[in-house]
């Protein structure tokens, strides 16, 4: 089963687990300096399922690994705002305390199992030197307690397999054992970066069942970094949309992609052909390309691919405010949208605006 | 192995002018290099007799998962890789038994889309000298008539003419990726194998790119066999789908049907695997879980390729017949020549049906 979605009021009463406020990350390349992230906040409740979704180079990875200060530093990122974990401050942590975090309360899973585990080393050892550091184990206690991680993850065999290495697991069971190695020291969040984008689709089934499994049995908080929206829909309690390095539209999962508010959101869904619908139904991509990060974005940086855009749209960035059903005042502290003129109902299921745009006043409250 | 007579027998294409590709049992077995001499110890048998059809004007949809033997498929089809057995027929010409300058003025008629526009772009040419390579090869177009086809061919797939002398890198992915089908299209093909071209793309520039194939072959007439793992895109591209597994067709008829009532259990767990985007409908999605990997493809099961995953054959008390008679591909549906290579191939869509009704109590 699933774990309760969150629902408003409780974003209001709870104390999050992760509250990140106003981050901006700014990265270095080559001489040029690119704005990753750009005035990014968003909560994390315990237990909670949050995705960010959206496209490469739009600062998803960029504002995770700034959570776990795992930011390369040939890039010479410089960071601004505040993440708060548990009560505490990440930015300016020092790397020592920050080690002591990693792994143990935060953990990470990465896309490619391939690369992200040590050639050298057996299964068994790298899980066994995740509790050795984090929990002091013995070596002993520390390989009994990496066979029954295995077992948990649904590695077939798994004492035997303790001392295998990563060559001889497939790509899902190599997963399987990021899964393991992340859990090792029972956390309280894990961020996954696109944890089965490597995987066929039968093997993503096999390990989203996984994960589903353990959130719950361990009450875990996951931050899901995607562009599935399918893995989305199944997976996640809330979502938040990133464009071109900050947060364009976020809300409950079943909202968003039933009722989505922001133009981008809108194209998104619009350029996925879907299983579940009748096959002569069209595409409706997005045209153009995300921009340049590097230059200097005035007003909305969806603006020159967006249908919806008028005047102020061009000299004017929007911010997020609360958007959705009109009326519906408990959610407005959910669901939120950066867009100066919010496509109706009708508009999103179209993909397209309705009548004239230009003459169009722009009304925040105004739903179909 | 599907006996070639009576798979003709059934086959409606068998003569008809309408088929510009005709594969015939089709084999391509890799060499398998151990010891220290790298002496061959095995066989990858990545593609193990398959046959199949491509019509004039049509999309054929080749799915599978990684291993399944749906690229080296395609490179065998455009003679990158040579195959161990089979035949080839394009346009009623025998592909395999063609050398030089013969198969040089066919191949223009053939083409091919990567799946990765970073590496199959010379990084060290700009988009005009890539574009001249075919149309020089093929002498198609010299002096000021090549400036314009280059103005021409950009212009078709949505790229500005006055890109020509831009480098591979200056382009983002999407944007290569129309590069390289502008070249596939200089020579002015009939037929281009597309493998994974939209798969390294993002959301919105994969819908981008589905768009302008699928304008051009209405504009162009172009056929296209379309190599991919992403079921929805195959679904929403092609009018008929093979669905392969372990180098064999496991499935193969038209899209509509088969994505309305698989035949074979392993096209039903693959598609019960595709998420939809929407709450109410993903949550309610009865799903088949394939238990365990696709086996190797070095030595693949006995009798059939599926059998050590297969949800069907548990479900009827594991017959022994999977794990030692190797089904052929046979006919399932007179009324629309869909074949599946399974046993129990008629029991698929009832143990569907109860698969369904116990998720639902």
């Amino acid at each position: 089963m699933r774990a309760q979605p969150a629902c408003a009021a409780s974003l209001a009463v709870m104390e999050p687990l992760l509250d990140v406020r106003n981050l901006s990350v700014q990265l270095h390349a080559r001489g040029r300096s690119i704005q990753a992230v750009s005035d990014m906040s968003y909560l994390l409740l315990r237990g909670e399922a949050l995705a960010l979704v959206g496209e490469s180079g739009c600062g998803k990875t960029v504002s995770a690994l700034t959570v776990l200060g795992l930011l390369p530093t040939d890039a010479a990122p410089i960071v601004s705002g505040s993440v708060m974990f548990e009560g505490q401050e990440l930015i300016g942590l020092s790397e020592a305390k920050l080690q002591r975090i990693r792994g143990s309360r935060i953990s990470m899973i990465f896309q490619d199992p391939q690369t992200s585990l040590n050639p050298v080393l057996t299964i068994g050892r790298q899980i066994a030197e995740v509790l050795e550091t984090h929990l002091a184990m013995s070596r002993k206690a520390a390989d009994r307690r990496a066979i029954e991680l295995l077992e948990l993850v649904g590695v077939p065999d798994a004492s035997r397999r303790l001392g295998d290495y990563p060559h001889q697991f497939s790509g899902g069971m190599r997963q399987r054992v990021m899964i393991a190695m992340a859990l090792a020291c029972d956390p309280a969040m894990i961020i996954a970066d696109e944890p089965t984008t490597a995987l066929d689709v039968t093997i993503q089934a096999q390990v989203l069942n996984v994960l589903t499994r353990l959130r719950t049995e361990f009450d875990l908080a996951v931050l899901i970094i995607t562009h599935d929206l399918g893995l989305v829909a199944g997976f996640a309690d809330r979502v938040a949309v990133m464009y071109a390095g900050r947060i364009v539209e976020v809300g409950p999962t079943e909202e968003l992609l039933s009722d989505p508010t922001h133009p981008y959101t809108i194209g998104l869904i619009g350029s996925v052909p879907r299983i579940d619908r009748p096959r002569s139904a069209a595409l409706v991509p997005i045209e153009g390309s995300p921009p340049d990060l590097a230059s200097r974005i005035v007003g909305c940086p969806f603006v020159p691919r967006c249908a919806w855009r008028t005047y102020i749209c061009t000299i004017k960035d929007p911010v997020l405010e609360p958007a959705g059903m009109a009326g519906a005042q408990a959610d407005s502290q959910v669901r939120q949208t950066a867009c100066h003129n919010r496509p109706t109902l009708a508009e999103a299921v179209a993909g397209h605006p309705l009548g004239a745009v230009a003459s169009r006043q722009v009304d925040p409250g105004r739903r179909v | 192995m599907t006996p070639p007579g009576e798979r003709r027998a059934a086959d409606p294409d068998a003569t008809s002018p309408r088929v510009l590709v005709r594969v015939e049992d089709l084999a391509v077995h890799f060499p398998l290099l151990g010891g220290f001499r790298r002496r061959p110890v095995g066989w990858v048998r990545a593609v193990d007799g398959v046959s199949l059809t491509i019509r004039r004007g049509e999309t054929l949809g080749l799915v599978g998962e990684s291993g399944s033997g749906k690229t080296t498929f395609g490179r065998a089809l455009m003679r990158i890789v040579t195959p161990q057995r089979g035949r080839v027929e394009f346009d009623g010409k025998d592909l395999l038994a063609m050398h030089g300058r013969e198969l040089r003025l066919l191949r223009r008629r053939f083409q091919m889309v990567f799946q990765d526009p970073y590496a199959s772009l010379d990084p060290r040419k700009t988009v005009r000298q890539i574009l001249s390579e075919p149309l020089d090869i093929h002498q198609l177009a010299t002096g000021k008539a090549r400036a314009t086809r280059i103005g021409d061919l950009l212009y078709i797939v949505g790229l500005d003419p006055a890109f020509a002398g831009r480098y591979p890198r200056e382009f983002s992915g999407g944007q290569r990726q129309r590069v390289g089908i502008a070249r596939a299209l200089a020579v002015e093909p009939d037929f281009i194998v597309c493998d994974e071209p939209v798969s390294a793309l993002d959301v919105s520039v994969r819908a981008q790119v589905i768009v302008l194939l699928e304008r051009l072959q209405s504009e162009l007439g172009l056929s296209y066999l379309f190599i991919a793992h992403d079921l929805a895109v195959v679904r929403h591209i092609a009018q008929r789908v093979a669905v392969m597994y372990l180098g064999k067709i496991a499935e193969y008829g038209v899209s509509d049907e088969i994505f309305a009532q698989p035949a074979h259990p392993y096209t039903a767990a693959l598609l019960s695997a595709i998420p939809v985007p929407e709450v109410r409908a993903e949550r309610s999605r009865v799903r088949i879980v394939l238990s365990g990997d696709p086996p190797s493809p070095v030595t693949p099961p006995p009798g059939c390729r599926f059998s050590t995953r297969c949800w069907l054959r548990s479900r009827l008390g594991n017959p022994s017949v999977c794990a030692t008679i190797e089904p052929a591909l046979v006919v399932v549906d007179p009324a629309s020549e869909r074949e599946a290579a399974c046993h129990f191939a008629n029991q698929t869509a009832a143990a569907l049906a109860t698969s369904a009704a116990a998720t639902v109590a």
